[in-house]
């Protein structure tokens, strides 16, 4: 059919930050396909240098309100590769728990606030609270529980001040932690089985195009916290080298940088890991996942939704797991870690390390070098930035078969494709409006 | 439950944005019988926070269309009128955006008193403008009288 369409969405909503969709369509030809990032660059990096090693994880935290205890695990993770520190088994506990608590928080954030209304046919959240005060209630009660696990555990929500280089400065009683139990149990037993329900029901858009799907991939664990990196087309890649899978390039449309594989781009985020890791899934979100009949592998990006619904029963799962872990070894005060606030940091010679940690959108990569006390140089690489080739490819592929379809129709699938991502504009700055040009 | 509260929110980075939170860290010097908070950027945690006390007094800076440091004080119907009139971003999620959704929610907002401060500029600069910064102490005594 030869149509001219040109789809112009400034400033697309309900995503995290400002991006626009360009979409210019000549003759059924499909001419320009751009995710605009237009969010101010932020510079964390060279905010970065010259500060003293220890500091790091508290101001990279400050990338994200949604992800900081996501940027404080990789960036704790980057320094103690640096300088050779293997924090003990308490503390890596514990970071799994608020690594996992955040994760929940952030899926439920999206997949209830940002991706439901589409399903209802109201623009946002507020007026789905008037229609659907259940729905509302409920992912604010998740999302509650979430929020005090981080709380919590990490000292304070959403910007972890507790998680140190090698330590805690204060953990958690087992008072504490036996509350926290109970509560996630019950959202387990009383609010996952109506959110299964509720997403079993909806019907997603039908769009496959199979792409590269990178994530950690660990042999005990459905990765988060530690693994290497794998890619469905080209294997295993160590944390160290991850320059050889990720290239980071300048594009004119974007303020954030594209960070794409060598040769194409690659998708990270809830369905990579789920492609990936599916068999390491807890029993009841492997439940999920049959229930919801997302089945690996998956190459709809917009079921990356669905893989959300899927990891957040996983998180519930694994947290009732490493909190019993954590009770049935019995919380030991011990050595309080190095925090950014000490004025006697160990100084060390030319060190250089890299914290790669999944993230609720995917893989997040931290890399220093460090002299003496402060680091010298830093990249971080968010996940939202290796997304963002892939969402255009997506359209790319997207468009010429919708072109049939009415112009709202058309920018209605975009902005659901690209939300389906759940982009971090803020923080890949370094993006949502459809603009059909 | 604990008594009354009151809360300041806003960015202290965007001008008159921080009024709310320059008022709570001026009555956290006070022997107030309320409790103080700053609430900074709350999301929909204040909706657990107005359930869990008895009154609630919120101070912000808002667009009521009157001259810079004009004070307007809502509450009850005021408060609701104001929920229905104002136009939502689909961005952003202000105080009032989660009111809004605790009034769907059917949560009792009729213990919430919202003390807003017409701004002059949301710049990015960390003062206030000379207009809101002059209401301070006035916007105080409104706060006391609610709460004392």
């Amino acid at each position: 059919m030869s149509r001219d369409i040109s789809v112009n969405v400034h400033h697309v909503a309900r995503v995290e930050g400002h991006g626009n969709i360009i979409i210019d369509v000549r003759n059924g030809e499909l001419k320009k396909v751009e995710l605009q990032i237009v969010e101010s660059p932020r510079f964390f990096e060279a905010m970065l240098k010259g500060r003293r090693y220890a500091e790091a994880p508290q101001i990279t935290a400050r990338i994200c309100g949604i992800c900081a205890v996501g940027h404080t695990t990789s960036s704790l993770r980057a320094i103690e590769d640096a300088l050779g520190i293997e924090p003990s088994e308490q503390t890596v506990l514990l970071r799994k728990v608020a690594l996992e608590a955040e994760i929940l928080q952030s899926h439920v954030l999206h997949y209830y606030f940002l991706v439901a209304p589409d399903f209802f046919d109201v623009p946002s959240v507020i007026p789905l609270a008037a229609t659907q005060p259940e729905v509302v209630k409920r992912a604010l009660r998740l999302k509650r529980l979430a929020d005090d696990i981080i709380g919590m555990v990490a000292g304070r929500h959403p910007h972890p001040i507790a998680m140190v280089v090698n330590g805690f400065t204060r953990i958690p009683t087992e008072a504490e932690l036996k509350e926290l139990l109970a509560r996630i149990k019950q959202a387990l037993a009383e609010d996952i089985p109506p959110t299964l329900e509720l997403f079993a029901s909806l019907n997603f858009p039908k769009f496959e195009r199979k792409t590269d799907y990178v994530a950690l991939k660990h042999p005990k664990e459905y990765a988060f916290y530690d693994g290497i990196i794998f890619s469905t087309e080209t294997g295993e890649v160590r944390h160290r080298d991850y320059k050889n899978k990720v290239r980071e390039e300048i594009v004119l449309h974007s303020t954030a940088k594209h960070a794409k594989g060598p040769f194409k781009p690659y998708q990270v985020g809830a369905l990579a890991r789920f492609n990936i890791n599916s068999e390491k899934l807890m029993p009841k979100a492997k439940e999920a996942a049959r229930q919801l009949n997302l089945v690996a592998p998956c190459y709809n990006p917009y079921y990356i939704t669905v893989a959300q619904v899927v990891e957040s029963v996983h998180n519930l799962e694994n947290m009732v797991f490493l909190i019993e872990e954590l009770l049935r070894r019995g919380l030991k005060e011990e050595n309080q870690g190095l925090a950014g606030w000490q004025s006697d940091l160990p100084k060390v010679e030319k060190r250089w390390g890299v914290g790669a940690v999944e993230v609720p959108r995917g893989i997040l990569f931290h890399e220093y070098r460090i002299h003496e006390t402060s680091v010298v140089w830093a990249n971080c690489v968010i996940p939202t930035a290796q997304n963002l080739a892939n969402i255009e490819d997506d359209m790319r592929a997207l468009v010429p078969t919708i072109l049939d379809k009415p112009k709202e129709e058309i920018t209605k699938l975009l902005e659901m494709l690209v939300r389906a991502y759940d982009p971090c504009i803020s923080c890949s700055v370094h993006m949502l409006k459809v603009d059909f040009v | 439950m604990s008594k009354a509260l009151v809360l300041g929110v806003g960015n202290t980075l965007r001008g008159d944005d921080g009024v709310g939170v320059r008022v709570v860290e001026e009555l956290k010097k006070e022997n107030l019988k309320a409790k103080v908070m700053n609430g900074a950027n709350l999301g929909f945690s204040l909706l657990d926070i107005i359930r869990d006390h008895q009154k609630v007094v919120i101070v912000d800076a808002v667009d009521m269309g009157q001259p810079a440091g004009c004070i307007g004080s809502f509450q009850g119907e005021k408060l609701l009128s104001l929920l229905e009139d104002r136009k939502f971003s689909l961005h952003e999620m202000g105080i009032l955006e989660v009111l809004k959704v605790g009034y769907q929610l059917q949560e009792d907002l009729s213990k919430v008193i919202l003390i807003g401060v017409q701004p002059r500029s949301l710049d990015s600069i960390e003062k206030l403008s000379p207009e809101v910064e002059n209401k301070i102490s006035e916007v105080i005594a409104w706060v006391k009288k609610e709460v004392e």
